[in-house]
């Protein structure tokens, strides 16, 4: 009697340690798929030009630094990434700050059209980007913003004010409002209760929303590449300096490809708690 | 406690990357103000041209030129003698740079929106002709034909331009000049030597021998490496410079017609002149027996196939040629024949193209500009232009055997430059130089892929061509 | 939707009450009521104020008869003239790419969120190895610019591609550059790109549910799928929606990977209405047409989030009721 319990004691484990081996197995094989065209695009960026498109492909060539030599040296991409960081910065911190506000709004008070105001913040992004550039361009002459950092941003914040607007909102309300309450009965004022007790509970909130806005800001390209010529020039427009008339160049453009996204990758993975975060927060609160 | 430290380490990664950013040097190069020594130059130029350039530098000295350009071989070599420009004359130049098809979306939108940050432009043959009937490019001839200005003639020396590639850019409505080529290319037959030998087959000399040639052997089902070899590869994706490309050149020897330049204003439409429909119909075929997804191949795609040896042949420019013997992107630079486009049932006609370098009307430093052309382009830096894979546009580069035993491609683009003769000279010209130039070739790039993607039936594309340039025709 | 004024609109009223140093007491009612939309201010700012104007200039711009390249005053009124066009004319793209667009956004995000729900569902099982790795990798794709993965992925599906090489190697020869397969491939990388994006926010739902309901649920003797369909999906209904509402949004409006990967072709087997609004504002030069076929997509945008919104707060009010 006990022998048998024992023994099918024993063949649950198995199965159990089976399974275990089987679904693991499964899910490293998919993520494995998912992942192998970023570390292909890693690998194959540090072979030599004629080696990049061999067919079939070389998997054990000599390794060389010459693409990254020559985006750096050549195409001086230090400069774009420069930009880059400029204008994914500065318009992450802005959308943040000016979002505040309307999130705060949002989550704490009870008001006449609050759903469709919520709605129409969404909706003003409804119209394509590529029928926008002109408009677009012609006010960034009239404010003398073509070709500047600030123009950039400008023009970045409708597109991520709503973004953090509809983040934070979920992180406010997260917050329990007696906190704010007892602070006020304490003689805070409404700003200063929102200001001592939410926004330190908020920095994760924050650190989310950035992050998602941060990524867009530095993928963007419509926008970046008709309003910069040569000084505020961003990252994602250099791609086209490799699709040379007659020859595509894929050795420097997987190097480009590489320094392009791996800043951005570290950060994200550096803060990762908080991405993982976000995916969910505008979701999970409704 | 473990959030407040994940959100120190992210601050200051954030603080870290934007210090490293603005490290980085913004501008990439400053003019030096210091007066230069012009001794390490003395070997390359005339005392003439030190003379020139010391005046201009008096003269234009300080200014920033902004230039817009696409990915060019040819601009690259311009990048790479630029600091030796600035050495000379004290002008900076900044170049802004994207691809061939987006530089005139990006140019068009900086001169309506008001912007005009450019002084040059460089521009392809079939965009020149909308830019300058826009008003958007400074005549070049007042410059060019400035007595004053000494070093012109021995420098830019416009006749020893071939007048193949200079004509693009010439207006046939007024005669003005545009812009002074960099780079000129016409349709060549590239082959791979060591299968034609092997199967024993010969250059073909018609369309027909073409189509059976490229039947052949892609029937054969060589197989190189684990890699297919298919018969052709040519370009056929809907977008400039992709699907209109050959069959604007081959229309004409198989007996059609694009537009009739009688009427140089506003040139009636003759797309569905008998041959149109031959041609298309014979792309599309010829299109069965090559690499797969011609419909959609750019330039760069299609002499790509090429160049990994997935295609026996290609119908492509001769600008690519150098591409094809450079070992970093080629595997078969031993292994390529040149020859002239074989002849159609009417004759054998080519075309040319050319890109080229303009002033914008808008530039407020149209001297330093024009100073900057006629250097750049000019005799002396031909050479070095070729030797960083540009092609060659003078005569005298193309005519000189050194160079034609150098670069085995020349000496077919000559040929070709002859059957591009025979055809303008029974005005076959593939180029309309009108405003609505790009409307025009949306049309026949649209459906010439969709053809070949076997969407629509030759009769159909042809039928579509014609009306759809009637409609454009029809507005202005 | 829409509250009446004045019902609890602002809670903490009593707290307020309290505070000795406060205005009077009708300054007081009128910040009240006007301190919510006070704080909206500079959101609204923010985005309406850049983008309200482009926008009916958009609006306006396509009742023109305007060619690109010439100046505005060139531009002559059209009345209806471009939407005519585009609803009756032969040459017409419109349905076409409505069609293709459906297609593309329906197909890519049905397909995202099977998978995504599914490799969620695997990695939410007891015990996986190096889940957190997993996940974090997950994120990458999501992170890259969609200019570069259109790029890297053109050379991925040459014939000497990547993708080709390794397809072969099962016995799949594919030509991702034909008629037939173009559709598919720029759905299959807008797959690998934003998969990862639900499998991450489906997993972090599923690991909000409360093990006790799902025991409690196998101790009365329900089976796994029955645990899936009727606890764990109400609970990620929300998710769901709202995350195929982002990724609507964005594939609604989508250009860049089909523009570098295939411009459209072969032919017009991918011209979606991001291609067709680029093609008639830069190769037609048409920019009136070009602004009717953005308000037709915007109008079609507008209508999804909408239907999406009401989905969501639908799906709110089912959370509500579902969580104690």
């Amino acid at each position: 009697m006990n022998e048998q319990r024992h023994q099918a004691g024993n063949r649950r484990k198995w199965r159990r340690g089976l399974d275990t081996l089987a679904g693991s197995l499964v899910v490293w094989i998919i993520f494995l798929l998912f992942l192998a065209p970023y570390l292909y695009l890693i690998v194959w960026s540090f072979k030599h030009p004629g080696d990049i498109q061999a067919y079939p492909p070389r998997f054990f060539s000599p390794f060389t630094l010459l693409n990254y030599k020559q985006v750096f040296e050549d195409v001086n991409i230090s400069f774009y990434l420069r930009n880059s960081t400029i204008v994914a910065t500065a318009t992450t911190l802005l959308s943040v700050l000016l979002a505040i506000p309307a999130a705060y709004s949002f989550a704490r008070f009870r008001f006449w059209g609050q759903d469709w105001l919520a709605y129409l913040l969404i909706a003003i992004m409804v119209a394509p980007l590529i029928a926008l550039v002109y408009p677009f361009l012609v006010m960034a002459n009239q404010l003398g913003l073509n070709d500047s950092h600030l123009g950039l941003i400008l023009f970045y914040l409708p597109w991520n004010v709503p973004f953090a607007v509809w983040m934070l909102r979920t992180f406010i309300s997260d917050v329990p409002q007696e906190l704010e309450e007892s602070a006020q009965a304490d003689g805070c004022t409404r700003l200063g209760a929102f200001g001592r007790i939410t926004v330190p509970l908020l920095l994760p909130g924050f650190f989310t929303t950035g992050i998602f806005i941060f990524i867009g800001a530095w993928n963007e390209f419509v926008i970046a590449f008709f309003l910069t010529s040569t000084k505020a020039r961003t990252l994602p427009t250099t791609i086209d300096f490799f699709l040379t008339y007659g020859s595509f160049q894929f050795a420097p453009m997987f190097a480009a490809g590489v320094v392009g996204t791996l800043p951005i990758a570290v950060c994200a993975l550096l803060v990762r708690r908080y991405y993982l975060a976000g995916t969910t927060a505008g979701a999970l609160k409704g | 406690m473990l959030y407040a430290r994940n959100w120190m380490i992210a601050c200051f990664s954030l603080v870290l990357v934007v210090v490293l950013a603005g490290c980085v040097p913004a501008v990439p190069s400053e003019p030096s103000e210091a007066p230069i020594d012009t001794s390490q130059y003395a070997d390359r130029y005339s005392d003439e041209l030190l003379t020139w350039a010391a005046g201009i530098r008096d003269a234009y000295g300080g200014t920033t030129l902004n230039m817009l350009g696409f990915a060019h071989p040819t601009l690259n070599a311009m990048k790479a003698i630029t600091a030796e420009w600035e050495d000379l004359t004290g002008i900076t130049v900044v170049y802004d740079e994207t691809d061939l098809a987006k530089v005139r979306d990006k140019f068009v939108l900086d001169i309506t929106s008001g912007a005009n940050s450019y002084d040059l432009v460089m521009t392809a043959e079939v965009q020149a002709p909308e830019y300058w009937n826009l008003g958007y490019l400074e005549p070049l001839d007042a410059w060019l034909n400035d007595e004053m200005d000494v070093a012109t003639e021995a420098w830019l020396d416009w006749d020893d331009l071939h007048p193949g590639y200079t004509m693009m850019f010439t207006s046939v409505q007024d005669g003005s000049r545009y812009a002074v080529p960099i780079s000129g290319e016409v349709a060549l037959l590239f082959y791979r030597t060591d299968i034609f030998d092997e199967l024993d087959l010969t250059v073909p000399a018609t369309y027909d021998e073409m189509l059976e040639t490229a039947k052949f052997i892609n029937d054969q089902g060589i197989v190189e490496d684990g890699r297919t070899v298919h018969g052709i590869s040519f370009r056929g994706r809907p977008a400039l410079g992709g699907g209109n490309w050959i069959w604007s050149i081959i229309v004409f020897p198989f007996g059609g017609q694009i537009v009739d330049l009688d009427d140089q204003v506003t040139p009636a439409v003759l797309a569905k002149k008998e041959g149109a429909v031959a041609a298309i119909a014979w792309e599309t075929e010829i299109a069965k027996h090559g690499v797969p997804g011609i419909a959609s191949f750019d330039p760069f795609d299609a002499i790509n196939q090429y160049k990994q040896g997935f295609a026996a042949m290609s119908i492509e420019a001769s600008v690519l040629s150098p591409g094809v013997l450079n070992p970093d992107e080629s595997i078969v630079t031993d292994l390529t024949g040149f020859a002239p486009l074989p002849a159609g049932p009417n004759g054998s006609f080519n075309q040319t193209f050319a890109h080229g370098v303009a002033m914008t009307a808008s530039g407020e430093n149209k001297g330093a500009a024009y100073a900057f052309i006629q250097w750049m382009l000019g005799r002396a830096n031909q050479d070095l232009l070729l030797e960083n894979g540009g092609a060659p546009v003078r005569r005298s580069a193309m005519e000189d055997p050194a160079n034609q035993e150098k670069w085995p491609y020349i000496e077919a683009t000559l040929l070709g430059l002859d059957q591009a003769a025979a055809a303008y000279a029974n005005r076959y010209f593939a180029t309309p130089q009108v405003e609505w130039v790009l409307e025009y070739l949306n049309v026949w790039s649209v459906n010439v892929s969709r053809a070949i993607a076997e969407e629509i039936s030759a009769e159909e594309a042809v039928e579509n061509i014609q009306s759809g340039m009637d409609e454009i025709l029809a507005q202005k | 939707m829409g509250n009446p004024p004045g019902v609890d609109d602002i809670r903490g009223t009593a707290a307020n009450a309290l505070a000795a140093t406060r205005p009077s007491a009708g300054r007081r009612q009128l910040l009240r009521l006007w301190l919510p939309y006070l704080c909206l201010v500079p959101a609204v700012i923010a985005s309406c104020g850049v983008l309200l104007y482009p926008t009916l200039r958009m609006f306006q711009y396509s009742f023109l008869n305007w060619s690109f390249g010439k100046s505005y005053e060139t531009a002559e009124w059209d009345g209806l003239a471009n939407y005519q066009w585009l609803l009756t004319s032969q040459s017409s793209t419109l349905f076409h790419s409505l069609r293709l667009t459906l297609l593309y956004a329906g197909t890519s995000i049905v397909c995202e969120l099977v998978l995504g729900l599914a490799i969620a569902v695997l990695l939410n099982r007891r015990h996986v190895f190096g889940r957190q790795v997993v996940l974090t990798g997950f994120m990458i794709p999501t992170l890259l610019m969609p200019v570069m993965v259109g790029m890297m992925w053109r050379m991925y599906m040459y014939p000497n591609g990547m993708l080709s090489y390794f397809l072969g190697l099962v016995g799949i020869n594919i030509n991702w550059y034909t008629a037939t397969w173009a559709m598919p491939a720029v759905i299959l990388i807008e797959i690998w790109q934003f998969t990862p994006f639900f499998i991450i926010s489906l997993f972090a739902g599923l690991r909000a549910i409360s093990a006790e309901i799902l025991e409690a649920a196998a101790i009365d003797g329900a089976s796994g799928w029955y645990r899936f369909w009727h606890i764990s999906m109400p609970y990620l209904r929300p998710i769901i929606v709202v995350t195929s509402m982002i990724r609507v949004l964005w594939i609604l409006k989508s250009f860049d990977i089909v523009y570098t990967m295939f411009t459209g072709g072969p032919g017009s087997a991918t011209e979606i209405l991001g291609i067709s609004i680029y093609r008639a504002l830069f190769l037609s030069r048409n920019i009136g047409r070009s602004a009717a076929l953005s308000v037709i997509l915007a109008a079609l945008t507008l209508l999804v989030t909408f239907v999406f919104v009401r989905f969501a707060y639908r799906s709110r009010e089912v959370m509500e009721s579902a969580t104690p």
